[in-house]
């Protein structure tokens, strides 16, 4: 299995985890399929599957209060906090988003490419550069899953499920309406690239 | 007379104070020779009182039944001979006799079928390896490990073969003596409390009975689990060895699980904690069905001895049904080897591929697996909305003080359900506390392993110390360990009294929340330290502490969900956030010079602090803040000590010192 790893340096950014209700919003910590999937349509017009994760140790989690405008009736909502990824020691952020290979690509569209990924992009979150492209071939090895990715796309990824933990992520099925679909959760019991996983078991299956 | 067979029963004569009825000349535990005629006492004619002979052996030179002496080649242990041949216990108590030798093997904390290993003395009392001076403790409270001293009291004890009627009736009658008193008095055996590894062989016995089958073929009876037959204990169990060239297939097995109770739930709201209400009724609910099976548990993990083939999503349905998962590693292994800590074994032995282990464990059958069961409702596609709270289900449009849910009918139903917890009014719009105990049970087994190693290497007299390391079998440890901790945890709350901690859930020890003063987090946590003393003084409280204390600081509007986030991987002994400010951890020894030193004698270093504090975020170099610190040391010892004893960074210094002594000014928000 090959892939394409981009490394990215990030400003600020909030994958805000799906929780709709209430007046926070908590913030992710790793790119689930579905962000970089929607981040790559956007800005490349390429449907593009893959997933990525922050480098520990680059981020802090700092919230931020804003107030979100009913724009039918012109007035302000109830004002939310949410809590978004901010560099730590004032360097970037650094992240990495593994994309599958597709041989129709030349990745050298993806150099110094700008990205906007997640929330709140008005307020000038998620801008991210990349700043290096690799091909990597992982070992396929079993452990605990440390990312989110749709179930349907796992396989794709190299990904063969001994035990899931299942959560979902949002599709979206065109640019105004989606479904929320069963994807794989953190922790699930998988056989996938190394580079998924946030440990190495050694169970039975 | 014959009542049912109390296995627990089997034991009892470890509460026997020899020395002090010399007379009888009694030998070992149990009293299957003993001459009832000669002492004018009345046999016990239950069927617990075949329980007596279960070390028995055969005297190949007397051919006659006798109490077993592995050091006596003519002696042939009762676990070799077929169960057709026991010709002494009656034919309807042998399987009995058979299944209880068994789970008493299963329930031992070191295998007494151990090579000699050599000695290192005798213990009167129980030595808890996290509290050395237990026994010495409820001595000077008056405690004696002997139920039974007088001429009486033997009389009383074969009395009670025959009036006893239940298991918990023997278990609360000579409960605090069986507390304190040991499993097996030699050293390094003296680790286990008789009143669990009687009460685990109760269960594990109850167990195999469900599930045992007595048949008959032309050369007799046999017994039969999981479809395998045997006809002595010997050849069901299999060697009892992990290592070594002891290939000794057996030919039953069964399941030690690890269970961890896990939810996808998200509180948004405070009555969503109703959640854990559900969690812990129903776990409550789950001990009372399978209570023999579960080896021990706390209000989110259950361990289980299980047979094979008994289906686990079946047992946990309610569970699953109300959106729990369960996350389980599920050890199967033959009975001869099977252990808690035998999961760790195994994937060591594979991450090291270390081939001798694996050749053993291999051959065996033994395997390790991670399961995780997940609701059986888990549909592909969700259309919007989805639940705000368990994100597993389709939601409906709920409308509240104008702010817009969706939540599930599952999830509704149980924010609006039982009682509610609400903040008091006192604490609206201030900053609060939450706390929760934590007990790391992946930290407990390596813990107890590395206690036992340390034990061990500590004694004199013991030959193959590493066979010893080798084959420790956790299991009755761990369970007086989960006690002690469900104790310590009620105990704080004792001590808590007086003091205007909240518990938000009125059965869950393990949680609380207060309005926050520094005055009460300093009192919460001196708590802590004392309490930690008094029921694990040797349990270092440091990173790799089983048991550990989180406190999250926040102003009241903070989401409680991000409270229980924080919650959900304590990394220290004491772990503090306040919200937006600071996170640390602390060990207790880090605490104890904090509260004793820095709080007291320093407190006017705090300008000294932030001046470290401002070289670190300016310079990002500890070699300033060492030389700073070196430069001052005889201004502000307290810190030079700190810092060169547990290299605590200013940072944490000066958090922690805030955190107790901030005063009412600073908790508004």
């Amino acid at each position: 299995m090959e892939l394409l790893k981009l490394d990215l340096d990030i400003a600020s950014i909030i994958i805000g985890e799906r929780v709709k209700g209430g007046i926070y919003r908590p913030c992710l910590e790793t790119i689930p399929s579905s962000t970089v999937q929607g981040a790559f349509k956007h800005h490349l017009g390429l449907d593009l599957k893959g997933v990525g994760f922050f480098n520990i140790g680059t981020y802090e989690i700092r919230d931020i209060t804003y107030s979100v405008k009913d724009k039918l009736l012109e007035v302000a909502k109830m004002p939310l906090i949410s809590s978004c990824l901010y560099p730590k020691g004032g360097e970037k952020i650094k992240g990495v988003i593994y994309l599958m290979k597709d041989g129709s690509i030349d990745k050298s569209i993806f150099q110094n490419l700008k990205l906007s990924i997640g929330a709140l992009k008005s307020k000038g979150f998620g801008k991210a550069k990349v700043t290096n492209i690799e091909e990597v071939k992982p070992e396929i090895k079993q452990g605990l899953l440390n990312v989110r990715v749709l179930e349907s796309e796992a396989s794709s990824f190299g990904i063969r499920v001994v035990f899931p933990v299942f959560g979902y992520l949002f599709y979206a099925k065109n640019p105004i309406s989606g479904v929320y679909k069963r994807a794989l959760f953190e922790g699930s019991l998988v056989r996938a690239p190394e580079i998924f996983l946030k440990e190495v078991t050694f169970y039975d299956e | 007379m014959s009542k049912e067979f109390i296995a627990e029963l089997h034991d009892i004569g470890k509460l026997v104070d020899k020395e002090k009825l010399i007379s009888y000349q009694l030998r070992g535990h149990t009293f299957e020779d003993f001459d009832f005629s000669k002492y004018k006492i009345k046999k016990p004619s239950s069927s617990s009182w075949w329980g007596q002979f279960h070390h028995r052996g055969f005297d190949k030179k007397n051919n006659r039944w006798t109490q077993f002496d592995k050091n006596n080649k003519h002696h042939i242990s009762i676990t070799h001979i077929d169960i057709n041949k026991w010709e002494e216990i009656p034919e309807e108590n042998r399987y009995n006799v058979f299944l209880l030798i068994i789970a008493d093997h299963l329930a031992s904390s070191i295998s007494r079928v151990l090579p000699q290993l050599g000695s290192a003395g005798k213990s009167e009392g129980v030595l808890k390896l996290w509290d050395f001076k237990f026994y010495e403790n409820e001595r000077n409270k008056g405690k004696y490990w002997a139920a039974f001293s007088t001429e009486d009291d033997l009389k009383r004890m074969f009395d009670f073969f025959d009036k006893v009627n239940s298991p918990d009736e023997f278990l609360n009658a000579y409960l605090g003596h069986l507390l304190i008193t040991p499993e097996d008095k030699s050293i390094p055996r003296n680790i286990t409390s008789l009143y669990t590894h009687i009460e685990l062989v109760g269960k594990i016995f109850r167990v195999l009975k469900k599930h045992v089958e007595i048949k008959t073929d032309n050369n007799g009876k046999f017994l039969e689990l999981s479809g395998n037959q045997a006809k002595t204990i010997s050849e069901a169990e299999g060697g009892n060895r992990t290592s070594g060239n002891n290939i000794d297939k057996g030919k039953w097995q069964a399941r030690f699980i690890k269970c961890h109770i896990k939810f996808p739930h998200s509180f948004v709201r405070l009555q969503d904690i109703n959640l854990l209400v559900r969690q812990n009724k129903l776990i409550n609910s789950f001990v009372d069905v399978y209570r023999d099976y579960v080896m021990s548990y706390t209000h989110s993990f259950i361990s289980l001895f299980l047979p094979i083939g008994m289906d686990l999503r079946d047992i946990f349905k309610d569970f699953l049904n109300n959106g729990f998962f369960i996350d389980c590693v599920e050890t199967i292994a033959d009975l001869g080897i099977l252990r808690s800590n035998l999961d760790i074994k195994i994937v060591r032995a594979r991450e090291k591929n270390d081939n001798q282990t694996l050749t053993i464990l291999n051959k065996r059958g033994t395997k390790v697996y991670k399961k995780i069961l997940m609701p059986n409702n888990v549909s592909e596609e969700i259309p919007p909305h989805i639940c705000d709270i368990c994100q597993m289900q389709p939601a409906v449009e709920r409308i509240k003080e104008n702010i817009r849910e969706w939540i599930c009918d599952n999830c509704y139903k149980l924010r609006t359900e039982g009682d509610r917890f609400n903040y008091p009014k006192e604490w609206q719009d201030q900053k609060i506390v939450w706390l929760k105990f934590s007990l790391h049970h992946g930290k407990l087994e390596n813990w107890m392993q590395e206690a036992f190693d340390r034990y061990i290497d500590g004694l004199n007299g013991l030959r193959d110390k590493q066979t010893l390391k080798d084959e420790f079998r956790s299991l009755a440890c761990h369970s007086d360990f989960v006690k002690d901790y469900l104790k310590m945890v009620k105990g704080f709350w004792q001590r808590c009294e007086n003091i205007e901690i909240m518990k938000p859930i009125p059965d869950y020890d393990e949680i609380g929340a207060c309005k926050y003063s520094g005055e009460l987090v300093k009192r919460i946590i001196e708590e802590l330290v004392a309490i930690h003393t008094d029921y694990f003084p040797d349990c270092e409280g440091d990173a790799h502490s089983p048991v550990s204390l989180s406190l999250s600081i926040s102003h009241i509007k903070y989401p409680v969900r991000e409270h229980w986030r924080y919650f959900e991987n304590p990394k220290g002994f004491l772990n503090i956030r306040s919200h937006n400010v600071f996170e640390n951890s602390y060990t207790k020894k880090e605490i104890k010079w904090l509260m004793d030193k820095l709080s007291e004698t320093e407190r006017e270093s705090s300008h000294f602090l932030y001046k470290l504090i401002g070289l670190y975020d300016g310079l990002d170099s500890n070699v300033n803040i060492t030389v700073e610190i070196l430069n001052n040391k005889d201004r502000h010892p307290a810190i030079y000590s700190l810092y060169s004893k547990f290299e605590t960074s200013s940072e944490k210094m000066l958090n922690f010192s805030r955190i107790i002594e901030e005063t009412d000014g600073i908790t508004e928000a």
